[in-house]
């Protein structure tokens, strides 16, 4: 009884790594950073300040 | 800030990919909200604010390093400095720089901090900082990017001189976004050495700056344009940063 068990554990163990797409893939390093999506032609707004000092309303 | 608010909200309304930066020097002040809190109120507006990155400016030391690490680790956004070292050790005291992706290519902001630093740490300061070259120290990280970053943008605190020195002899950069002291350029400045935009956007929140750079496919600027705006009465308060602010005033 117990036998069965532990083999129907290890079974189970088993079908979940081979449907996660786990077994035998060798472990991946951090990723670097990489565009997810192919470049395209965009606009890019910079808002900025600088020397704001600490102004949390305008003194003008 | 709650004039700051309704502008933001407005821009990023109109546009998908928008970056919004501090040059440096946000956090320290004799204003009496800022001051009694070291900065923190300026840390949360700017959460609030949804700023995606700031350099750490020379005079934001006034209350010392050790400040400005708490400060630091409240901050929702990247705190940027690639040329200032905890004293002692090979250890950068912030981040370097930070990359964010639009529109498939990687976006690189570097920070770098003026050496005027040393003069305005406090008298009692017994957390010990180094500032290195920030011309070398933009070259450093430029290298280190080299294949991770397709646009590079410096938030730098150094002056609008020294952003001149520095466009004139580092290539690859698309713009720097200045501050220290506080120059109002109406519109960009173009480096000629390289090409690379010059932008500052003048003091104590009373002006912002907005810069558009049109970007092809290959990550290169193609166009540019921009302007400083006075955040004047014409600009209603937000209501929420509005509301914010109020609750901060009342005893």
């Amino acid at each position: 009884m117990r036998r069965t068990i532990l083999r129907a554990i290890a079974l189970l163990v088993a079908a979940a790594v081979l449907l996660s797409g786990c077994g035998g893939s060798a472990p991946t390093l951090a990723p670097s950073p990489t565009a997810t999506q192919a470049p395209q032609a965009f606009d890019l707004v910079i808002l900025h300040t600088n020397d704001v000092r600490g102004f949390t309303e305008p003194c003008g | 800030m709650a004039r700051r608010a309704t502008f933001i909200r407005e821009v990023r309304e109109q546009y998908p990919h928008v970056l919004l930066l501090d040059a440096g020097n946000a956090l320290t002040t004799d204003q009496a909200l800022t001051a009694s809190t070291k900065g923190a109120v300026m840390i949360e507006g700017m959460n609030r604010l949804g700023y995606d990155a700031m350099t750490l400016g020379d005079q934001d030391f006034r209350w010392g390093p050790e400040v400005i690490q708490a400060r630091m680790a409240e901050a929702r956004f990247a705190v940027l400095s690639a040329n200032v070292y905890a004293g002692g050790t090979n250890a950068l005291f912030a981040q370097p720089y930070v990359i964010k992706e639009m529109a498939g290519h990687r976006i690189a902001i570097i920070g770098v901090t003026s050496k005027n630093l040393l003069a305005f740490l406090p008298p009692d300061n017994r957390v010990p900082v180094l500032v290195a070259d920030p011309i070398e120290a933009v070259r450093r990280v430029m290298s280190d990017l080299a294949g991770k970053a397709d646009v590079v943008i410096v938030c730098s605190n150094l002056g609008f001189q020294q952003d001149q020195q520095l466009a004139a002899s580092v290539p690859g950069i698309a713009a720097i976004v200045g501050g220290n002291p506080g120059v109002l350029l109406p519109e960009p400045f173009r480096e000629p050495t390289y090409g690379t935009i010059l932008v500052q956007a003048g003091y104590q929140g009373e002006w912002i700056g907005q810069l558009i750079l049109q970007i092809n496919e290959a990550g290169k600027v193609v166009s540019h344009s921009g302007k400083t705006i006075t955040l004047g009465a014409d600009f209603a308060d937000d209501p929420e940063i509005r509301a914010w602010l109020d609750s901060l005033a009342k005893p």
